[in-house]
């Protein structure tokens, strides 16, 4: 266990520096961020000594090796534009994209795993048969006209819910959370929603595949066998089995779930770091959209041993110490 | 033949269907079945004769597209097609229990086998305490010959052997003692050494505690160590039974007669091996009459009318015409 984890930690840190090259490089090569930076009207003084200050006029790889034994003490630079620390920037905005993220994936797997299992079981009936055609809703519609959509329904036609913003947040351990007052789980609901529905519609439809195929089992024959009731068969022998992939490909795509906010954050006027990072890239602001990367692989990493957690808890015959070859 | 309720199983005129694409196609046709309290029956039949099949069907364990559709399924006298699905699953696993062929696929791979086999105890009984269950469950695995039951019954169904994981289920078959086990070729996927032990931990077992057991099997020689009694099957029907040892050495059916044949032992090495001429027919293709007579050299077109059971010697019986000895 200990040398799994070791070794995951290695593998993180080989990440962050092969994505940090290759970002510095790539954003080094797109343009110069002092020509989107300067007002035009400045004179060349001045424009000497912005490019000094922000250590632009050094060659590239003495800039990386600045950032490097800055990111070591755990400072990753100024942003250009903000002139505050990236890092601060980014952390500020993360609480807030994290709980939409972690909400709609609550929602997929709370209303997906129930739909997909009775789907799977009665393929035929009318209700599966409704529930697989709202999943291929969910995965056809573009997000975000989705979210256009529920706007204009359930905010300016009904006024149940808000359209934009986070509302009320109540500080726990000094992160600003939505889920504790009203105001802010009203608010919180429309953008999870949308964010989930894709993920509802792919958690159904792995459930139902993984039902499907469990009941042809040998032991779920066997369990009936035996006499144990439907009900135990279902939830617990083959709900077991089936959540294997599930958790695999969820966690995959708990990844994408982060990505895919930026579209959603933007329709809703979430202040997480969709739109933080948006903006970052269309200054380059180098600072930002590295520190935004860096946070984003830490995060992808630690979602990957999370799963691989879960996967040997759920399944015992995968061993820790065999994977990650 | 004795009367139905001294009869721990009593199967009369069984018929499966499935629903094909070419319409519905009787897997099982006519099958009757008796067995006696604490009796060893064996059912012999080659791939696709419908011995799984009389199995499941007994089991009520039928899935979509197949289908019971006739026939009595006597389990103590009672009609287990008539009674309600709640009833049926108070007896399945209780009073009677199935073994399945392939030991890597019976037991669920995400469960311990403690979980596994006590869930059997509670399903019949809640009001087994924890303790009193894992005792056991403990207690069966050793009867069935397996070391440190203590420490197994926390293991993995992949920790275990086929041979183990076998012995895993049929312990957890018999865990509530039932009258009858149906068992569906246990150990065709294990090594002969293990498939001996098997053989001889079960028929131990069963004389103990007077369980009846069914074993589905297409290997002759395994049937003639371990049954009293033998149904043969050929396309979905039973063409001869009777005790173990007559129908054996005097088949009556001219398939069974081809049956024991084409067993190799039979053979002097070097000459070509015994072999039934043709294949078994498509379950869509069946003959009529007696479903054997285009590959029977004695057929005539009298064959071609359906060929009722008709009584032999002995208490046997067989369903053929011109069977080999005297009837």
């Amino acid at each position: 266990m200990t040398s799994f984890l070791l070794r995951r930690t290695g593998q993180t840190v080989v990440a962050l520096l092969v994505m940090s090259v290759l970002v510095f490089v790539g954003i080094f090569m797109v343009g110069n961020p002092i020509d989107i930076l300067i007002d035009p009207a400045a004179t060349p003084l001045e424009r000497q000594q912005t490019i000094e200050a922000f250590g632009l006029d050094r060659p590239v790889w003495e800039q990386y090796w600045g950032f490097l034994t800055g990111a070591i003490s755990g400072d990753l630079g100024n942003s250009f534009i903000y002139n505050q620390p990236a890092l601060d920037l980014i952390l500020a905005r993360l609480p807030a994209t994290l709980e939409l993220a972690f909400t709609a994936l609550a929602i997929a797997l709370v209303f997906g795993i129930p739909l997909g299992i009775v789907a799977g079981l009665k393929p035929r009936a009318p209700l599966s048969r409704a529930i697989m055609s709202f999943s291929i809703l969910g995965f056809s519609l573009p997000t975000f006209w989705i979210g256009l959509i529920m706007i204009m329904a359930f905010s300016v036609f009904l006024g149940w819910l808000p359209a934009s913003g986070r509302g009320e947040t109540v500080d726990v351990l000094g992160i600003p959370i939505s889920l504790f007052t009203l105001d802010g789980i009203l608010h919180l609901l429309l953008p999870a929603l949308n964010l989930a529905l894709f993920k509802i519609s792919l958690v159904i439809r792995l459930t139902r595949a993984g039902v499907m195929e469990c009941m042809q089992m040998d032991y779920v024959r066997f369990a009936r066998a035996k006499g144990i009731s439907e009900g135990r068969i279902v939830g617990l022998h083959v709900l077991k089995n089936t959540l294997i992939p599930l958790i695999t490909v969820m966690g995959i795509e708990f990844g994408s779930l982060i990505a895919f906010a930026v579209v959603t954050e933007t329709i809703f006027a979430w202040p997480g770091m969709g739109k933080l990072i948006i903006d970052a890239i269309a200054v380059l602001d180098r600072p930002l959209i590295l520190a935004y990367l860096l946070i984003t692989v830490v995060m992808f990493s630690v979602i990957n041993l999370v799963v691989d957690l879960l996967y040997s808890v759920v399944d015992p015959r995968v061993r820790l110490e065999d994977q990650g070859e | 033949m004795a009367r139905a309720d001294d009869l721990t199983l009593d199967v009369r005129g069984l018929e499966t269907r499935f629903l094909t694409p070419k319409g519905p196609i009787s897997a099982i046709r006519d099958v009757s079945i008796q067995v006696r309290p604490g009796e060893i029956v064996g059912l012999v039949g080659e791939s696709g004769s419908g011995k799984s099949v009389t199995g499941l069907s007994i089991m009520g364990l039928i899935d979509a597209p197949g289908e019971v559709v006739d026939g009595e399924v006597l389990l103590n006298g009672e009609d287990l097609r008539q009674i309600s699905a709640r009833r049926r699953r108070q007896l399945r696993g209780d009073r009677i229990a199935m073994v399945f062929q392939d030991p890597m696929m019976t037991l669920n791979p995400v469960l311990r086998i403690r979980t596994q086999m006590v869930e059997a105890i509670r399903a019949h009984d809640p009001k087994v305490g924890a303790k009193e269950a894992l005792r056991r469950c403990r207690d069966a695995l050793a009867q069935v010959g397996i070391p440190a039951p203590e420490e197994r019954l926390d293991a993995y169904p992949h920790q275990f052997s086929g041979g183990m994981r076998q012995r895993v289920a049929i312990a957890t078959a018999m865990l509530n003692g039932p009258d009858l086990i149906i068992a569906d070729e246990p150990t065709t996927a294990l090594d002969v050494t293990i498939q001996a032990q098997i053989l001889a931990e079960v028929q131990t077992l069963c004389r103990e505690r007077g369980t009846a057991l069914i074993w589905i099997t297409h290997d002759l020689s395994v049937v003639a160590g371990l049954a009293e009694r033998l149904y043969v099957m050929y396309g979905g029907g039973i063409v001869e039974e009777g005790p173990v040892d007559p129908v054996l050495d005097h088949p009556l059916h001219p398939y069974t007669d081809g049956l024991i044949r084409s067993v190799p032992w039979h053979n002097e090495p070097g000459r070509p091996l015994n072999q039934i001429p043709g294949m078994i027919p498509a379950l869509d293709r069946m003959p009529r009459g007696c479903r054997f007579h285009p590959r029977c050299d004695r057929a005539d077109e009298a064959c071609r009318q359906p060929v009722a059971l008709r009584e032999g010697p002995d208490n046997r019986r067989v369903r053929c015409l011109y069977p080999l000895g005297k009837v």
